[in-house]
């Protein structure tokens, strides 16, 4: 009995042993939270080329990139920032501290005061039926007129959608009465009363109204620094700011072999050429697109970038072109003009795996899987050039391709001319014994 | 120094017709030899396996967007010859000095400037008929399996006469710098492979480190910023870095960066030419 006691303490010594161990790991898992300090930041909202998007500059970055000639916004914050070890980056613990530091940016270009810029209210708006016109990035007065117009507008839905709920249960309860007192629960058309319409959404989009530096510089090197309203100079706010040009526009393709929808090939350049093979039905979706310096473009969107290389340039997809036409030319004579379509992408069933195109239907297709233009490449040797044209008729710079069924059954000819010195050295050789043996006939 | 290169007018015709000479016997030497068609052989070939790559893709993937499909190639195949001739260049000139030839052909009316000139200039036109020979492969091959035809592949051939030159340069620099045969030929097959792996080596790295899964604290991208480090300085000496920039700016239209680094190996091809000028003339004929 006294050796069950001796053995159950031992048994509770080592569970509560056990226990602490886990409280302690516990304990530790919990000291991983990411130390917070409060830092200044500038929150960047960089127009990318086709939209805006926002960025983090902590202290430890110190030159920002932005789009030369266009109104971008560098928002001076005092916030949270912690490391995080998975992405290797400082982030903001925006919910915590967010508080707008006031004051003015200078802007010095060799030394000497380019600009300076005031603090100033911003709101950022487009229609998202049509973002790339609509686009809009609004100061000031302006800003706060445009955000208060697009609250009304988004309080006035709100409870148009409240009274549209309303209205519609209301109208199930009356089709619920009148089912009942109708003779076999059939009601009968012309007394349904007619169903509330649901309100439209609005398509307008808007940030909330923020504040920050909305600067619109030209292409070269700056040096910015925030002065307060004391006189005195935010201490981190000193960075470089390179203000960089797009190289070129052009048009980029999506191609899509007709087999392999899952696998599209991108064709950026307009000195590209599409090589496909013979018989392959291609479809290319075009989209705009812009060159940029891959270095100063990376660190734009991303202060912290650490895999963009300088000296590169890369291309830059945008929103498709809806342009109405493709000028399909074959030895300089225009043989076919291919118009924009939409088509529907269906994986083939069953065991053989592939996808099929077919050009949508709406009256059996939920919706299209995507626009674009169809070139058919028949036989080996077909060689075509592409060009988008708009409305006018006018080609679109940048859009021109040359497209070309390869000859991939004749991949065995180079290894057979790679032997075409050896058969110049041997002849060499042969020529040269034989001028040697005259030589000697005629010693 | 600079004197020592100099002579006067009269002086040069006599130089002239010693480069020429040599010029003419070593290159005929080559040329009856069965060693530059073979290289040249194995370079194509090694070309062709490069290029049916590139076609393989296209039969699998159905279709490929590039801008030259034959840049590559070329690139694999002027690389293979410019170690021959490098070879063949540092082999020539330590093999006369090895054999006591050199310092016989000193005493004549031979000095060390035509002597290295010979050699250089018999080395880079038997290049000049490996670029005839690369021409017809590289438009037959065109023809055959109907790539497009693109002018800045004949540029890209065209551009590396001046690339195998400086290679052609280097060669005899080692050869004379670095003592015997054997020496020579080591010195010259590392250093030339150390400049080729390092220019492919920040290739294949960049490749890896644009893909888009890579997470940002990756040791690829230390790799590639030492990888990026070294080359920033090799790309002085290296007439490999100088022609991959040179193609690139091929690729991209950039003619003013295009002819910066042409006649940036041009300079590397003229200093390595008269240093070694100048290295053979202290060492004497027999190092």
């Amino acid at each position: 009995m006294q050796v069950q006691v001796k053995q159950a303490i031992r048994f509770t010594r080592w569970l509560a042993l056990a226990l602490c161990a886990l409280w302690l790991t516990v304990s530790v898992a919990h000291a991983q939270d990411p130390t917070r300090t409060q830092a200044f930041v500038y929150g960047i909202t960089n127009y990318n080329g086709a939209k805006y998007a926002s960025a983090i500059v902590p202290p430890s970055v110190d030159t920002m990139y932005l789009l030369a000639g266009r109104e971008n916004v560098v928002a001076p914050r005092e916030t949270l920032i912690y490391w995080w070890p998975i992405t290797n980056e400082y982030l903001a613990d925006w919910d915590r501290l967010n508080q707008v530091v006031d004051g003015t940016l200078n802007v010095y270009q060799n030394g000497r005061l380019f600009k300076s810029f005031p603090l100033s209210s911003y709101v950022i708006q487009y229609d998202v039926n049509n973002p790339a016109d609509t686009l809009a990035l609004y100061t000031g007065a302006e800003a706060q007129a445009k955000y208060e117009a697009w609250s009304v507008a988004l309080k006035n839905y709100q409870d148009a959608l409240s009274k549209y709920y309303a209205a519609l249960s209301e109208w199930d309860i009356q089709i619920e009465e009148l089912r009942k007192s109708s003779p076999n629960g059939v009601i009968p058309p012309e007394k349904v009363p007619p169903q509330p319409q649901q309100p439209k959404r609005p398509t307008l989009l808007s940030t909330n109204l923020a504040q920050g530096f909305v600067i619109d510089l030209p292409s070269g090197t700056f040096t910015i620094e925030i002065a307060r309203a004391d006189g005195s100079i935010q201490p981190d706010s000193r960075k470089q700011l390179v203000m960089f040009d797009k190289l070129r526009d052009g048009i980029a393709y999506s191609v899509v072999p007709s087999t392999r929808w899952n696998l599209p090939e991108q064709s950026d350049e307009p000195e590209s050429v599409i090589y496909a093979e013979p018989g392959t039905t291609l479809y290319l979706q075009a989209f705009q697109a812009g060159q940029y310096d891959d270095y100063a473009y990376s660190h734009m969107l991303d202060p912290q970038n650490q895999s963009a290389q300088a000296g590169r340039a890369k291309w830059v997809s945008f929103d498709p072109t809806t342009q109405p036409q493709m000028h399909l030319t074959s030895g300089g004579v225009t043989v076919q003009q291919i118009p924009s379509q939409p088509y529907y992408v269906q994986q083939v069933s069953g065991g053989g795996l592939g996808y099929q195109v077919e050009p949508f239907d709406p009256s059996k297709m939920e919706r299209a899987t995507f626009t674009g233009y169809t070139i058919p490449l028949d036989v080996s040797g077909t060689e075509y050039s592409v060009q988008l044209v708009d409305a006018n008729g006018t080609p679109l710079a940048g859009s021109q391709r040359r497209i070309i069924a390869l000859n991939a059954d004749r991949v065995w000819m180079p290894y057979v001319l790679s032997a075409l010195p050896l058969a110049l050295g041997v002849g060499v050789l042969v020529w040269r014994r034989r001028q040697a043996r005259r030589v000697k006939v005629d010693e | 120094m600079a004197a020592s290169l100099s002579l006067p007018t009269r002086q040069w015709f006599p130089r002239w017709h010693a480069i020429n000479t040599i010029r003419g016997r070593s290159s005929t030497s080559i040329a009856y030899g069965l060693g530059i068609y073979i290289t040249l052989a194995v370079a194509l070939a090694a070309a062709s396996v490069v290029l049916h790559n590139t076609v393989r893709y296209v039969e699998r993937n159905a279709v490929l967007s590039t801008r030259q499909p034959l840049f590559l190639p070329i690139a694999f195949m002027v690389a293979l010859v410019s170690l021959y001739l490098g070879m063949s260049a540092a082999l020539s000139v330590a093999r006369e000095r090895d054999r006591g030839t050199l310092q016989v052909l000193l005493f004549g009316p031979v000095d060390e400037t035509a002597f290295l000139l010979g050699n250089f200039f018999a080395q880079l036109q038997v290049y000049l008929g490996v670029v005839v020979v690369a021409v017809v492969w590289v438009n037959l091959v065109t023809w055959l399996l109907h790539l497009a035809f693109s002018v800045p592949v004949l540029l890209l051939l065209l551009s590396s006469i001046i690339t195998i030159g400086a290679v052609i340069a280097f060669g005899l620099l080692v050869a004379v710098w670095g003592g015997r045969t054997r020496a020579a030929l080591v010195y010259f097959i590392l250093i030339a492979l150390l400049f080729i792996a390092l220019q492919l080596g920040q290739e294949v790295v960049n490749g890896i480190a644009a893909s888009p899964n890579l997470t940002e604290n990756d040791p690829i991208f230390l790799i590639r910023n030492v990888l990026g480090y070294v080359n920033l300085v090799t790309q002085w000496v290296s007439p490999y870095a100088q022609s991959s920039r040179t193609m690139d700016d091929l690729l991209n239209q950039n003619v003013s960066s295009y002819f910066f680094h042409l006649a940036v190996t041009f300079l590397q091809g003229m200093v390595f030419l008269t240093a070694s000028i100048l290295i053979l003339k202290r060492k004497g004929p027999r190092g």
